[in-house]
């Protein structure tokens, strides 16, 4: 048989664009990550080992996504992931300058890692339609999984007896954290959506597993909801006005 | 001109807007849910008609539209859109407004007066609903369905509200929409999740509805 009529149909062009936004945005956004924990690393020699084991696995993540990219016809768009991730880079660079261990670990730990957390679980369901993507996302959202545990632990026991000094820092982080992390969900709301996935859900699922991680840490569940979805509201009407974030 | 003794204009305009809720709520609850028709909630009305006579103070102001489009959504003969969309929603919406304003220090002494008036009667309305919720309408899964059915139409007609309140309130007394619908969420998730309501479920929900979906 001529294996060129085995090839699957291409992809209706709304789809392969959003599919290589959504793509370009993992994987550059994985490299993001992996600085976040490099850069934390060095400002706490305690930590550097285990954070650049983590720095590491982001790295990993971003290489698995390529790979498969690649094998599924999927050219990751780079200028868009640019686009989205500058706001980010900024405030981490403004955090590591500052020294600033704790922002950079709420930022990375618990506001990236939502967004990403939010997104590969809504993937999976239809992974099967971009083969070799289901095995690469199902193990990083793992270990995205394990990543903020450890950063809840850490910050559970660095705030034990001091939860209000960390809803200020969370207060703190949060203005431009999920201002830019939470645009970015919305940003990519359509092009989740023509992919197969939900905008609204992951955007739903993002601001709900945030509101839970700051209630393991110490905010009362009530005021935990009313923070993230104060956040969330003005990112939202401009979603529904057509706005970009960013 | 019929600016409410006392009070400047834009708490005028804010009593005007409270009367609108509390006086639908009145008129469905005695329609379709007598439990929720309690003394606290008769008490707020007749403090609102000490000073509220009609619409005036309200008509050709930016909230005008989105207030008619909000109490419409809710407006209906149908028990569960009466519990859903008055006795649950916009009682918590009513809620968070009076909590805001009542613990304002730009309000005046009437208006805040009225807000903790307005505040015990949704206090009480919140007491009594998830029993009358879980007996008309169910739990769990069914609930949510029928929040999903009867929520829908008044969370798509917030996206104006929101932008009329800030341009009203928030220069003169600090209130934001964005504010104010986290204190509704919250309040929402809490009463959802002891009526077992899957809560991501019911936050993708709301998500979703906001966003226009
Ligand atoms: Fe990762
Ligand atoms: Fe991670």
């Amino acid at each position: 048989m001529d294996t060129v009529t085995t090839l699957p149909a291409p992809r209706p062009q709304i789809e392969q664009e959003s599919i290589e936004k959504l793509m370009g945005l993992a994987i550059f956004g994985e490299k993001v990550a992996a600085k976040i924990y490099l850069l934390a690393g060095e400002l706490r020699p305690e930590y550097t080992s285990l954070l650049t084991q983590f720095a590491r696995m982001e790295a990993n993540h971003g290489a698995w996504f390529l790979e498969a990219s690649r094998a599924n016809g999927i050219e990751p768009d780079r200028a868009f992931a640019d686009r989205e991730l500058g706001y980010l880079i900024s405030q981490v660079d403004a955090h590591f300058a500052a020294r600033d261990f704790d922002a950079l670990i709420i930022v990375q730990g618990f506001i990236v890692e939502s967004l990403a957390i939010a997104t590969y679980e809504s993937f999976l369901p239809i992974a099967d339609r971009y083969p070799g993507t289901a095995r690469a996302f199902g193990q990083a959202l793992d270990e995205e999984r394990y990543h903020v545990d450890w950063v809840v632990r850490y910050l559970r026991l660095r705030y034990f007896d001091a939860v209000d000094d960390f809803r200020t820092l969370a207060e703190r982080v949060n203005v431009h954290g999920i201002d830019c992390i939470g645009g970015t969900m919305m940003n990519i709301s359509e092009y989740l959506d023509n992919v197969g996935m939900s905008g609204a859900y992951c955007a739903g699922a993002m601001m709900d597993g945030y509101t839970r991680l700051l209630e393991s840490v110490g905010f009362e569940q009530k005021d935990a909801t009313k923070h993230v979805v104060g956040m969330f509201m003005p990112l939202i009407r401009k979603y529904r006005r057509g706005e970009k974030t960013k | 001109m019929n600016v409410i003794t006392g009070i400047d204009r834009s708490e005028a305009l804010l009593w005007t807007i409270l009367d609108r809720f509390e006086s639908l709520a009145v008129r469905q609850y005695a329609d379709s849910a007598r439990a929720l028709l309690t003394p606290e909630k008769a008490a707020v009305v007749t403090l609102l008609r000490t000073r509220v006579h009609g619409d005036d103070d309200l008509t050709g102001t930016p909230l005008a539209a989105p207030i008619d489009a909000l109490t419409a959504s809710v407006t209906s003969a149908n028990e569960a859109r009466v519990l859903i969309g008055q006795g649950l929603f916009l009682e918590l919406i009513g809620e968070a407004i009076y909590r805001s304003f009542g613990e304002n220090v730009a309000t005046s002494e009437p208006t805040r007066a009225l807000c903790a008036s307005g505040s015990a009667a949704s206090a009480r309305v919140r007491e009594i609903l998830p029993g009358l919720l879980r007996e008309r309408i169910g739990t769990g899964e069914r609930l949510l369905q029928a929040i999903m059915n009867e929520a829908a139409p008044l969370l798509r007609s917030l996206d104006d509200l929101g932008e009329g309140i800030d341009a009203t309130f928030l220069d003169r007394f600090g209130v934001s929409f964005a504010d104010l619908m986290g204190d509704v969420a919250a309040e929402l998730i809490a009463v959802c999740i002891a009526l077992d309501v899957d809560r991501r479920k019911f936050v993708a929900f709301l998500t979703s509805a906001l966003m226009g979906m």
